[in-house]
């Protein structure tokens, strides 16, 4: 077999490993650290003489699921990826999906993020293995990850269910040396054929009979877990480490740098759900006492004591209850106190934070400044008319210099607890600010409920032609797929229309007046109202070339800053304090300019001097 | 070169620090040497604080370094070095761009950027290999002022050599390919700085 030695993220490895794998068909949403999966199989599937797997991402993660459900009832090996919360949304399909089970191989990739960096909660996805009663394996590097992908298809296939692979950012955005192997051809027959107990969930007493095969199943998975080598003892000590998962590399790392092997002994476990239960009773029975390693709740550590309790062991177990912090990522000077027993000491430096701002140009700081303005033009204060936010970039709209949002709470949510805040009897008017993605994804429900119900609610709905934060995925108003793939490009303004809603304005948030004055108008209108806020991410923009530029004239100027503070354009900057315009960021949008009170900002073309 | 080399990059999300820690990594695997790097945020805008971590030897654990312990820091911005303050020890050489990134609250008037004599007290508390070098001034006397994270490359590896030469210029071209040259022209000039 042809080896290779390649610099791969966590999460290309795990594109590799799917294409070695033989994956078909794949799918899913971008969620951060989940996104470079899929991105990455495009890229390869493009550049690579693969015989060409169907790589698409969807509308949202439980539609992704169920393409990918079907694909493998179909005969093809499938890989579906998102986030931890994404596995909420795909979570209704997942919990039948034990029932249904598959025929080739099915990997549902999620990826939780402790600490968290970029997830509205610090979501412990391998609850759901319990849940929806389906394995979960936990790989702890990038080889590990490649590997595993690959054990996924097959431990899937040989219990006819799909698999959950695990994996926390630590493994998903870490780059290493990884060795690869050959893709292989997805080659089957596509083929379907019914069998109503195992795929028609609405016979109750078949449903009854199905629950008791698969937890029969499950029961199956221990030996396979042997077979393929997923969990493994190291060392002799006498003090237990149970671990999975990238942690297992911190106390890897701790044990040797304090040259402490020799007195511990390590449960590394790469199957997490079902609990092998033979090979951990038997590791426990053989230490005194056991620290759990893990990330993030204490899900082995109550597994671990439940099983030393039943199997009456004398042994004690501690982990993330008692010894390590109960909330956050773990580092490697969490493990490292814990180990050595010493005190942690704390780092703490108070230093000014640096959230990440809009972008230079962005289409959402023309949204915001036209809502700010409009909103004090129809006679409220900014801050008095609660603007409802929801997942996307335009949630950084609640730094400065905007402070827009009031909440930001799951997909969709920013419409239906607008609503929510209505029919209390919510006495000013309420404002829901939603990107493109988002609302395809599970805004458009919630407008249509809205429509339906005929609220009093002003909806923006940032269309950006993009899934920006992360990393610049296509939404359903694309006609070309990164695959090359033709789609039918959907229009956000006639699906809009198609749900019913009457009241649409499309407004472009570079011209200034013209969006305050829509504002202004429908604030107070009664009903539902829609504006769709069209203009590209600015990011899309630059890679498609800027030809014009602003430039600040020195001589008018009188450095007010109410362009930095109107808009907080990062390419704004004050060098001695004096405002100006860093050429190379700036993308021409213009808005600085329109508020600049001595018309001292100006365009020229990019690389004029002026 | 020594058992493990640890480098932090700390900087503002678009200042190049995750290209950095990507050339890095695949300078260490083409001196077939184990590798791992890891990275505070993984979001696609620009502008908020982003830490890169990069461990190199011949059998590396994990991507996280501890406390006290970075053999070097590269400093694209002085308070986002600072930030990085856990990691430094009295080994460690800090590479710093003293050139500040106002935030957000500095631009609209909440708060003051820090004194940057401020700034570099805290970093020479740790350590007292601190060396100053202009980057983004240099790259834009280069006509390159994306290449300011290679600059301060070039200095760092012309005082600790941690690597083969040969082999980062050709992770440079792997990486960066069309743009490597430019690049390769910023790493070299900071090290003649
Ligand atoms: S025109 Fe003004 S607001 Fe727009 S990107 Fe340039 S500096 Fe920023
Ligand atoms: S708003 Fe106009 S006058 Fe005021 S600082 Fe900006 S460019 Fe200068």
């Amino acid at each position: 077999m042809h080896h290779s030695k390649l610099v791969l993220m966590g999460n290309e490895a795990i594109a590799y490993g799917a294409l070695t794998a033989g994956v078909a068909v794949a799918s899913g949403y971008p969620g951060t650290p989940s996104s470079e999966v899929l991105d990455t199989l495009l890229e390869l599937i493009a550049s690579e003489e693969v015989s060409r797997p169907y790589v698409e991402w969807a509308v949202n993660e439980r539609v992704a699921f169920e393409i990918c459900l079907g694909a493998s009832l179909a005969g093809a090996r499938s890989l579906v990826t998102m986030k931890g919360p994404g596995l909420n949304v795909a979570s209704d399909p997942l919990l039948s999906s034990a029932y249904s089970g598959v025929e080739a191989g099915m990997l549902i990739l999620v990826a939780d993020d402790p600490g968290p960096h970029t997830t509205q909660t610090e979501q412990d996805s391998r609850w759901y293995g319990e849940l929806a009663k389906l394995p979960v394996i936990e790989p702890s590097d990038p080889q590990e990850a490649y590997e595993y992908t690959i054990v996924g298809y097959e431990l899937s296939e040989e219990i006819k269910m799909p698999v959950i692979m695990r994996t926390t950012t630590r493994v998903n955005h870490t780059v290493s040396d990884v060795e690869v192997r050959e893709f292989k051809d997805p080659s089957y027959t596509p083929s379907f054929s019914k069998n109503p107990k195992r795929y028609i969930r609405a016979v109750m007493a078949l449903n009854r009979e199905r629950h008791g095969e698969v937890l029969e199943t499950l029961d199956s998975v221990e030996p396979l877990a042997e077979k393929f080598r997923l969990c493994r003892v190291e060392g002799s000590g006498e003090v237990g480490i149970v671990c999975s998962g990238a942690v297992y590399n911190y106390v890897l790392e701790v044990l040797e740098k304090n040259g402490l092997l020799y007195k511990y002994k390590i449960l590394k476990l790469g199957l997490i759900h079902p609990l092998p239960r033979k090979t951990v009773a038997e590791f426990l029975k053989e230490v005194s006492n056991v620290i759990v390693v893990e990330e993030i709740d204490p899900y082995l550590e109550i597994k671990l004591k439940a099983l030393a309790h039943d199997a009456e062991l004398d042994v004690k177990i501690a982990g993330r209850q008692e010894l390590f912090p109960r909330v956050g990522e773990l580092t490697l000077d969490d493990v490292e106190s814990v180990l050595l027993s010493e005190k942690p000491n704390s780092h703490k430096v108070n230093l000014p934070s640096r959230p990440p701002p809009l972008c230079p140009g962005c289409p959402h700081i023309g949204t915001y400044m036209g809502l700010r303005m409009g909103i004090s033009r129809a006679g409220y204060r900014w801050g008095e008319i609660p603007i409802m936010g929801d997942i996307g970039c335009y949630a950084l709209g609640l730094n400065p210099p905007f402070e827009a949002i009031w909440t930001e709470h799951s997909m969709g949510a920013s419409i239906s607890m607008a609503m929510g805040l209505k029919v209390a009897g919510y006495p000013k008017p309420v404002v829901a600010v939603i990107g493109d993605s988002t609302f395809y994804h599970s805004g458009i429900t919630s407008l249509i409920e809205a429509v339906h119900k005929n609220v009093d609610l002003l909806v923006v709905i940032m269309d950006n032609s993009t899934v920006a934060m992360t990393g610049h995925q296509p939404t359903p108003e694309y006609e070309e797929s990164v695959s090359g793939r033709r789609m039918k490009p959907l229009s956000l303004e006639k699906v809009v229309r198609g749900l019913g809603a009457e009241k649409i304005v499309v407004a472009d948030p570079y011209k200034y007046k013209d969006f305050v004055e829509t504002v202004r108008e429908l604030i107070n209108q009664p009903g539902l109202k829609v504006i769709i806020s069209k203009r590209a991410c600015a990011i899309l923009a630059k890679k498609t070339g800027v030809g014009q530029v602003c430039w600040i004239d020195p001589e008018k100027c009188t450095n007010c800053l109410a362009c930095v503070k109107t808009t907080g354009c990062p390419a704004l900057t004050l060098l001695e304090k004096r405002v100006d315009i860093i050429e190379s960021e700036c993308v021409g949008c213009t808005l600085c300019m329109q508020v600049c009170p001595y018309n001292a900002i100006l365009v020229k073309k990019r690389g004029e001097v002026k | 070169m020594m058992n493990e080399y640890s480098i932090v990059i700390a900087g503002v999300g678009g200042q190049g620090g995750l290209t950095l820690s990507r050339i890095i990594a695949t300078a260490a695997t083409l001196s077939g040497l184990s590798v791992k790097t890891g990275e505070t945020l993984g979001m696609a805008q620009r502008g908020g604080s982003v830490q890169s971590y990069i461990k190199i030897g011949k059998k590396v654990r994990s991507p996280l370094i501890r406390k006290d312990s970075a053999d070097a820091l590269i400093g694209l911005e002085p308070l986002e070095a600072v930030r990085a303050l856990r990691y430094i020890g009295p080994q460690t050489k800090i590479i710093l761009d003293p050139e500040p990134v106002p935030t957000i609250f500095n631009l609209v008037g909440r708060e003051d950027y820090p004194k940057i004599e401020d700034l570099l007290g805290k970093l020479m508390e740790k350590t007292r290999h601190l060396y100053i070098v202009q980057a983004r001034r240099e790259a834009e006397a280069l006509n390159s002022r994306p290449s300011a994270n290679m600059i301060l490359l070039g200095k760092l590896f012309s005082i600790n050599a941690f690597l083969p030469s040969d082999k980062i210029e050709e992770a440079i071209r792997l990486v960066l390919r069309r743009k490597a040259d430019k690049a390769i022209a910023a790493y070299k000039r900071g090290a003649t700085l």
